[in-house]
């Protein structure tokens, strides 16, 4: 009987602590939690004219932003990302920005003006973009170590304030255990 | 104390006087305001659930947009003949929004007026050989056909219609509940217009 109580003990103490690892994390305001999909293969030369494949990143989270500088909330955003990839730099996060269908110059000079140390994606015809379906523009999705998309944000968001770095190093921390 | 009656009764026909020139003046200044005053080119509407915005562009502000950013002459020469109104959506309620563009209707004295629809867009776009990086930026540049406004959710953009110099209106309707099996919303907005440069 000792045995068989021990047993359930054990049982259920390894239920209730796989259960809370496997919790989706409550989320800060404007980040949607979806139903795991696998992201859409991204292949695409940055500013530097480097090819980037975001399947190398696997086995890591990734941030992926989808942005273009004539519109409003993408602009008024960037200089929350510049300040939030300050703020994660030495963390494992991936952050990929994509800039959807403008010309290097355009990118070149409103990202020198706002977030000089930020590096984009050009998607220059727009064709990749089609392929990750974001609901508008600004987009990101958060995509998880195994290649799945698992949360989106809903428009421009603060990304360097607490709410959303705690989230973050939480998405992160859940990935290390 | 002494009362001097005369006084106020002369006061009086002279004050009348004056308030009717005020009356005349005011008419005239109203009636001249009313007759420069410039043609409406935002409506907002707002309830409990959502705030829709609209604000009408001139053939100008567009084509400086689209110029901008590297558009050719024949693109924007097809812009100019049709009238944009950029448009904002604002879930205010704690539930699931459905907008569809296609339960929409815009309305003149001549009956419907017509909306394009993007993949009609699309269409002429490829017609005249539009690259498919204007393409791209010109679709981003559109409110979704189809979309569910989450809680709080903002989006917006273009809506393409028909270009006309006479007023029109606007019955929008939209479901709520992330399976569409909830209440129905509607709202109207009269005397819409295109923007004239």
């Amino acid at each position: 009987m000792k045995r068989l109580t021990k047993f359930i003990n054990i049982a259920l103490l390894v239920f209730v602590t796989g259960s809370i690892w496997a919790a989706p994390l409550s989320t800060p305001k404007g980040i949607l939690v979806l139903q795991p999909r696998p992201a859409p293969a991204l292949k695409l030369k940055d500013m530097d004219d480097n090819v980037y494949d975001l399947s190398v990143a696997q086995g890591r989270w990734k941030f992926v932003h989808f942005w273009a500088s004539w519109c409003g909330p993408c602009r008024e955003e960037m200089p929350s990302i510049q300040r939030m990839v300050e703020r994660m730099q030495g963390s494992s996060l991936e952050i990929v920005l994509i800039n959807v269908a403008e010309s290097e110059d355009a990118v070149f000079s409103f990202l020198a003006g706002v977030a000089p140390d930020i590096n984009s994606l050009l998607d220059t015809d727009g064709l990749a973009t089609e392929q990750w379906k974001p609901r508008g523009l600004p987009s990101t999705y958060l995509v998880d170590p195994q290649g799945n998309i698992r949360y989106v944000a809903i428009g421009g968001r603060a990304w360097d304030k607490k709410d959303y770095i705690d989230f973050l190093h939480a998405l992160l921390a859940q990935s290390d255990k | 104390m002494h009362l001097n009656l005369k006084q106020p009764i002369m006061k009086t026909a002279h004050y009348f006087q004056i308030q009717s020139m005020i009356v005349c003046l005011a008419t005239l200044l109203m009636a001249e305001s009313v007759l420069a005053a410039p043609i409406r080119s935002n409506w907002v509407v707002e309830n409990e659930y959502i705030k829709l915005e609209m604000i009408a562009r001139t053939p100008e502000q567009m084509a400086a947009f689209y110029e901008a950013r590297g558009f050719p002459k024949t693109a924007i020469r097809e812009l100019g003949q049709m009238c944009f109104i950029t448009t904002s959506l604002k879930n205010k309620s704690r539930d699931v929004i459905w907008m569809k563009l296609a339960n929409w209707k815009f309305t003149g004295k001549q009956g419907p007026l017509k909306r394009f629809h993007r993949n009609e867009l699309k269409a002429r776009w490829q017609q005249i050989g539009l690259a498919q990086q204007y393409q791209s930026t010109f679709r981003w540049t559109l409110i979704p056909e189809v979309l569910d406004y989450r809680p709080d959710e903002r989006e917006g953009g273009n809506i393409v219609l028909q270009r006309t110099d006479q007023p029109f209106s606007l019955q929008a309707q939209f479901i709520m509940g992330a399976e569409q099996d909830g209440k129905r919303l509607s709202v109207k907005i009269g005397d819409l217009r295109c923007a004239q440069d």
